[in-house]
């Protein structure tokens, strides 16, 4: 007999695949835009640009690397995985109570425990693979322009990334643990990461926001910094999913 | 010199002062208010009660989707919970109006169940939603409620339960496949010996495949009695005495509803109603008779709503 879990995994898994093929064609085709469009950049005379986003521009159009970690890490993939995040987390559990559905799920041989982690399981899947093929995908454009660039390099910012867009999809499917409308998880969750985002915005506070983790930005803060970081962010999800397993193991249905 | 010593089975079903009280914005509804019910192993229990007599909430809280408040529900022998899955592998449930996985078809839908039960009957599953004429290709959020519920009927029987919970499960349901329904029912527990827990608020229904009935209302169970001895033990006696009744008469403590008009009485009574004739008789009386009640009738009975609003204990 196979294991419940895995079962149940497999499933939340396909059931996402609409939402997770969406949300991989945004991020590839932005992926893929960041390398097509640097010549472009590089040659472009922007009249009207304020002279700070000049110079910014300036900076990157001298170094590949710096280009390609800015619009990636810096900008699109922060941004993009935290929606996600919320898109994967909020409908989780709030989607299948709302339905009905939940009601079936909970009747069949599955612990909560196991539906819970089967569900955060299956949506971090699709989150990791979403971050990571669109990834990919810078190295193998640059490739093609004749930019090579190193793949080591540009995975290093990943962990980062994905423990950020973790720690929002946990808060999101916590929120999704108490109520039946997944907009309204959706709406706090993203308060609350806003709430989280505010140390970076104080002179000399970025090193406490975690959004300084997800941007994989080591010239903001200390390089060892970055790795204590993600490592306090990555922790940081453990209670949160706790909470959620709480939250959904005390629930009605 | 050995001694064998049988130990009794577990009653298939065990409730012990279950109780829920839903909170909302600070107040507080007693949706079950202390049920105390044993469904007895190869027995088919039915159920019945009016709508919100608390009967989905005390199913739900046996198979650990609703927390008890208060008391304990078992299963077999053991507590159920939220965490139970070898008692849930064990179980069968057609909720009142089941929602299933609405993309999946019929297929999918006992592709996903199959692995999840050691004694998974892929023949039985086939068997039941043929005679349900259920059509296994179509996505199950593009079935009737009706085909649904055969849906997970089907699904339900499937990994040969010990205990199968119906919930109102012939809600949708026209009366031919009501009929085939509950003829599957009756079929499974021929042949698998399996409990049947089935809450209904149909009569005829509830007549038609219980062995025991448990009647249900304002949250509280109100009468447990195999069916056989429900009838013997629920009558009406008419009678018109030739002058008052002593009062021992009228203070049976069989009698649990008096209409009278004059000196005609029209008892209703449940216990030993044979000797509450024999106490009637031989006072002096005109004309006395006693009569059969339906199940309906005794449903009413035990159900209707006293002149100040609470429910005849």
């Amino acid at each position: 007999m196979r294991s419940g879990f895995w079962t149940l995994t497999g499933r939340e898994f396909s059931a996402a695949w609409i939402k997770g093929v969406v949300c991989l064609a945004i991020a590839l085709a932005t992926a893929i835009s960041i390398p097509l469009l640097f010549d472009w950049l590089a040659g472009a005379s922007l009249p009207g640009l304020p002279a700070t986003a000049e110079r910014a521009l300036a900076a990157q159009v001298a170094d590949y690397h710096l280009y390609l970690w800015a619009n990636w890490y810096g900008k699109n993939l922060l941004q993009f995985m935290l929606v996600f995040a919320l898109i994967f987390g909020a409908p989780a559990l709030a989607g299948e109570a709302a339905s009905g559905s939940m009601g079936f799920t909970l009747s069949l041989p599955f612990a909560r425990r196991q539906v819970l982690g089967a569900k955060f399981l299956a949506g971090a899947i699709w989150l990791a693979m979403i971050a990571l093929i669109s990834t990919l995908a810078l190295p193998l454009t640059s490739d093609l322009v004749g930019k090579p660039v190193s793949l080591a390099l540009l995975l290093r910012g990943l962990p980062g990334t994905l423990a950020g867009a973790f720690l929002a999809y946990a808060i999101a499917m916590a929120l999704s643990a108490v109520t039946n409308d997944m907009v309204k998880a959706g709406v706090v969750a993203a308060g609350i990461l806003v709430l989280l985002a505010v140390p970076g915005l104080i002179p000399g506070g970025s090193p406490y926001s975690f959004l300084t983790y997800m941007a994989a930005a080591g010239p903001l803060v200390p390089p060892s910094w970055v790795w204590w970081g993600t490592l306090a962010v990555s922790l940081a999800i453990m209670p949160v999913y706790l909470l959620a397993r709480w939250l959904f193991l005390r629930r009605d249905y | 010199m050995s001694r064998e010593v049988e130990v009794a089975a577990p009653p298939a079903v065990e409730l012990k002062g279950l109780r829920k009280v839903y909170r909302h914005r600070g107040r507080q509804s007693e949706a079950v208010a202390g049920v105390d019910l044993t469904v007895p192993a190869g027995s088919v229990m039915g159920l019945l009660g009016p709508n919100g007599a608390g009967k989905t909430t005390t199913l739900k809280m046996l198979l650990g989707l609703v927390h008890a408040s208060a008391g304990e529900a078992r299963v077999f022998g053991y507590r159920t919970g939220p965490d139970g899955v070898g008692i849930r592998q064990r179980v069968g449930y057609v909720p009142e109006n089941p929602v299933l996985y609405p993309s999946l078809s019929g297929k999918a839908l006992a592709s996903f169940c199959r692995p999840l039960y050691p004694r998974w009957d892929g023949e039985a599953f086939r068997r039941c939603a043929a005679a349900l004429k259920l059509p296994l290709d179509i996505p199950a959020g593009k079935l009737s409620r009706g085909q649904r519920a055969a849906l997970a009927l089907a699904l339900a029987l499937a990994p040969r339960p010990d205990l199968l919970v119906l919930d109102e499960p012939t809600a949708g349901f026209d009366p031919y496949a009501r009929r085939e329904f509950l003829s599957l029912i009756l079929d499974m527990v021929a042949s698998t010996g399996c409990t049947v827990l089935l809450s209904s608020h149909d009569v005829d229904e509830v007549q038609r495949v219980a062995d025991q009935v448990a009647i249900m209302a304002g949250g509280r169970i109100r009468l447990v009695k195999p069916a056989d001895e429900l009838r013997a033990s629920e009558k009406r006696v008419r009678v018109a005495f030739q002058a008052q009744p002593p009062p021992q008469v009228l203070e049976d403590p069989v009698i649990r509803r008096v209409e009278r008009e004059g000196n005609r009485y029209v008892f209703t009574v449940s216990g030993d109603t044979a000797a509450f004739l024999e106490k009637v008789a031989v006072v002096p009386h005109f004309v006395l008779e006693m009569l059969d009640l339906s199940l309906e009738e005794i449903f009413f009975e035990y159900t209707r709503p006293a002149p100040g609003g609470d429910l005849h204990a």
